[in-house]
């Protein structure tokens, strides 16, 4: 069934309709954890939604039935107003793509780099020859600060987590997508190159109209980088909203206290002077 | 990869088994063109000690014990070869395909798996031999593969369940690969050392297992194989003592524990290439 | 008795093996005071948890210490017998807790018969008789109690508890012989946030408590030092760059490193989001195999004057005395 009130508002890329994901295990005796409950939510064109929550609150189920790499037990999601299990695979990942947390899982250490570049180039329809290729791969890194010559040619383990990441964004560029689904995209690179991702992703958001899921438990991260939030609790999305109201004036006590313990720079927690 | 083969080009120990078993598929492989025919029997020449003749001497029966050595070896290898490889393709088949495809597949496959480790493998082989008519090495090896897998397909299977959660595969998934493809160029590349260790201890043991059931005379093949030797050296009743006719026996033993030592060897030197912890720093 | 619970005179720590010679701790010099908690900032290579390696007393198989002493509460620990380092100091004086620690619980022991172990292998007497047990539980109780935990975790097994626990619990043990200095290496990274707060708070009740006297906190996180650390030590490429109070160290820092890291962060600001784009530090740490010439942060560093290249600065003075920094940018400001 295809919703219909989602075609109604042009500027919706994403939807998300009551996802749920019970993930069951054993055979005769089955035990059940829901992994997401009811997960509804939409990302814009051109936005950076932040999907906040600590480890297991299920950001990376949701992130993964969007992506289709899980199925989900129930609800739905549309892409441009259609749901995404009608879509032809290909022409799917040609819209959505991801860059995950560990950048040197993210590399098959078998092969040098531009096999994961090469790969991507299957999912374009222009099917461009050997020096549009390059031309193209060229331009498109230059374009996010990386160098070319110091990347392509080279095993995973000879490049930095940061130049990994670059990579793995300058690929979704080159397959064209609309929505990056970035799975706590910095937190296994140095504190010194993270805001450097960062600020990419929010170039790319003002110059391509990228839109992003930017999943993270970095509170200070979502801050910085999106503009509406939304914050994820044992599978549930327990509040959403624009940044500056969830993270100045949280509502759900759960928010409360996650904020409250958010360490920050610029002030020091009462309790322990 | 090319790195694979450089570390492993360093590893002395993998060398030395490397070195010693090209040896003998030479002596296998060619040798029995130079060596007369190890069935024909001399009956001027029985149970000769080694000569300028007969190098090795000759058997009870009169036959070139040099001219079976070289026929043994090279059929040995051959057994052990058509196992090892034929092991090898099923376990990574049963061990990588369903677990990849995960659900009903990978029970089935595991099901499998655990059914074939629990067969008895000599009390089988009794059985086929005693069934099947003219059995030849080939169908020999093939059954040592049938029967050798399983082990290796449980530990293939681990590998790939921790593998294929590996971002890369998520990767190729939404480069729009599918599931062949990924299995084939993303995940086995990286199990290719896991995989070689699987075919050279499977090919080890299948030389071993098969002269162990010549030996006991399980196997009804005619041809000559290093346990056929052995079972023949043990049974002839023409000299009265077993040392008086040393030189039947003693070589093929020797042989036989060197091209162990040295499949275990090359086992030993890949360990020590590919596990990390094993790895000189 | 000396004034610093910790001495360190310029410390050398190399990596020796088949890979080369890594420098990876290069003339380090800082005192602690006691009673005080500081904590070490830096990027991962920056020589934090070598450094704290060193100080345990027993540096891993390729960790060499090349020269300088290190002083704990007055004793020199690399010019002592073993035997005296590991009766008189480790425990008592100072006790190390390293990363990942909370995995050196052991899986098929209840914590209680876990922490009989470590006292038995400690004081090298088995612990036997119901006295010493009882004994031993009172005290592991107390300490646990202290960490904000309930004693009954003591009965558990380590599959029973959350991270945070175990890492709590690990810690109660390391402190059971209520050590003067406790050195910790990242006792948060692992957890979550609001464990994270849970796991700063009982460190500070373990101080308040009177269980130690001071602390080494090392941490990548510099939010999180920053909410419980009296003073600071920022490291880069295997040496230290700038030491001083946390607060002046986070909003008046001295050298460009300590600058350029705090405006990376992307901290968490409860009034509103900050308007000011965050900057990213250019290049990447140098291979400590090779270290650049000169100051070490040279490359990277926007300021970087003809000297900086030729000549490693010294640490410089600045103010009245507690804040220091290896810049040649202080030169003028410190009066030498």
């Amino acid at each position: 069934m295809i919703n219909e009130d989602v075609t109604g508002s042009d500027d919706v890329l994403l939807k998300c309709e009551n996802l749920t994901k019970i993930y069951t295990s054993g055979l005769i005796r089955t035990k059940t954890v829901a992994g997401a409950k009811n997960v509804s939510f939409n990302i814009k064109k051109g936005e950076i939604v932040s999907l906040a929550g600590e480890s297991g609150s299920g950001k990376s189920t949701v992130a993964k039935m969007i992506l289709m790499l899980l199925r989900p037990t129930s609800g739905h999601i549309f892409l441009n107003g259609k749901d995404i299990s009608l879509y032809n695979i290909r022409d799917y990942y040609r819209q959505v793509q991801a860059v995950f947390q560990d950048p040197y899982s993210a590399f098959n250490p078998f092969y040098k780099v531009d096999h994961v570049i090469s790969r991507a180039f299957g999912l374009r329809q222009d099917n461009p020859d050997e020096d549009e290729r390059k031309e193209i791969i060229e331009s498109t890194f230059l374009s996010i600060g990386l160098n070319p010559s110091e990347v392509l040619g080279r095993y995973p383990h000879e490049l930095s987590g940061g130049q990994m990441q670059r990579l793995l964004i300058g690929r979704s560029l080159l397959i064209g997508s609309q929505l990056l689904i970035a799975d706590e995209p910095t937190s296994m690179i140095d504190a010194s190159t993270r805001a450097g991702v960062l600020n990419l992703l929010l170039r790319l958001k003002e110059k391509e109209g990228l839109s992003v899921l930017f999943i993270t438990h970095d509170i200070g991260q979502a801050q910085y980088v999106s503009e509406r939030v939304l914050i994820m609790k044992e599978g549930e999305i327990v509040e959403q909203g624009s940044v500056n109201d969830v993270f100045t004036n949280p509502n759900h006590p759960y928010t409360q206290e996650l904020l409250a313990s958010v360490p920050s720079l610029y002030e020091k927690w009462e309790e322990l002077t | 990869m090319i790195e694979m083969w450089e570390l492993l080009l360093k590893s002395r120990k993998a060398i030395f088994g490397l070195v010693v078993l090209i040896v003998f598929i030479l002596l296998g492989t060619v040798g029995p063109l130079f060596v007369g025919d190890p069935y024909n029997m001399n009956l001027n020449q029985m149970g000769r000690p080694p000569s300028l003749a007969h190098i090795l001497g000759t058997t009870s029966f009169g036959q070139d014990v040099f001219a079976q050595l070289c026929n043994a070896v090279g059929n040995s290898l051959l057994v052990g070869l058509v196992a090892g490889v034929l092991g090898t393709l099923i376990a990574v088949f049963v061990g990588a395909v369903g677990p990849y495809i995960g659900g009903l597949a990978d029970r089935i496959s595991n099901l499998v798996t655990n059914l074939a480790l629990v067969l008895p493998l000599i009390p089988l082989f009794i059985i086929i031999a005693s069934v099947v008519r003219g059995l030849n090495l080939v169908l020999i090896g093939i059954i040592l593969a049938v029967t050798a897998w399983p082990w290796a397909a449980r530990s293939i299977r681990s590998q790939m369940l921790t593998l294929k959660e590996r971002e890369f595969v998520n990767l190729a998934r939404m480069s729009g690969d599918r599931a062949v493809r990924i299995v084939v160029t993303e995940i086995l590349p990286n199990m290719m050392a896991y995989i070689m260790m699987v075919f050279v201890i499977l090919t080890g043991t299948a030389i071993l297992t098969e002269s162990a059931l010549s030996m006991i005379g399980v196997s009804t093949t005619p041809t000559i194989t290093l346990g056929y030797m052995l079972y023949w050296a043990q049974h002839e009743t023409i000299v009265p003592f077993w040392w008086n006719i040393w030189w039947w026996f003693i070589p093929p033993g020797i042989v036989l524990t060197v091209i162990l030592t040295a499949f275990f060897v090359i086992h030993a030197g890949l360990d020590e290439v590919f596990n990390p912890k094993l790895r000189r720093v | 008795m000396t004034e610093h619970i910790l001495e360190v005179e310029d410390l050398r720590g190399y990596y020796r093996g088949v890979f080369g010679v890594v420098r990876a701790i290069d003339g380090v010099s800082f005192n602690l005071d006691r009673g005080t908690i500081m904590g070490i900032a830096g990027e991962s290579g920056g020589g934090k948890s070598t450094l704290a390696q060193l100080v345990s007393g027993s540096p891993p198989p390729l960790l060499h210490r090349e020269g300088g002493r290190i002083l704990v509460d007055g004793i020199d620990i690399y010019n002592i017998d073993p035997e005296e380092l590991r009766t008189e100091v480790k425990c008592k004086r100072m006790s190390y807790v390293p990363q990942a620690s909370m995995e050196s619980l052991n899986p098929v022991k209840r914590i209680r018969d876990f922490i009989f172990d470590v006292v038995g292998q400690r004081t090298g007497r088995r612990v036997r008789s119901k006295e010493r047990k009882a004994e031993i539980l009172e005290m592991a109780a107390n300490h646990v109690k202290t960490l904000g935990l309930n004693s009954s975790v003591l009965d558990l097994y380590p599959h029973e508890l959350s991270g945070g626990m175990k890492q709590r619990v690990v810690i109660a043990i390391s402190t059971l012989w209520n050590p003067k200095l406790l050195v910790i290496d990242e006792p948060t990274s692992a957890l979550d946030v609001t464990s994270q707060k849970r796991m700063i708070k009982a460190l500070l009740k373990l101080k308040r408590a009177g269980i130690i006297e001071s602390m080494l906190y090392i941490s990548h996180d510099l939010t999180s030092l920053r909410q419980c650390c009296a003073r600071s030590m920022v490291m880069y490429a295997g040496k230290v760059v700038e030491i001083g109070s946390m607060d002046e160290t986070i909003n008046d820092p001295l050298h460009p490193y300590s600058q350029l890291l705090g405006a990376a962060i992307a901290s968490y600001d409860p009034k509103g989001r900050r308007q000011d784009t965050l900057q990213s530090i250019p290049g990447s740490p140098p291979d400590l195999r090779n270290p650049p010439s000169g100051c070490r942060f040279h490359p990277r560093c926007p300021y970087a004057m003809d000297i900086c290249k030729t000549t490693d600065p010294p640490m410089f003075t600045v103010g009245n005395g507690s804040r220091q920094a290896a810049c040649w940018l202080l030169k003028s400001k410190a009066g030498e």
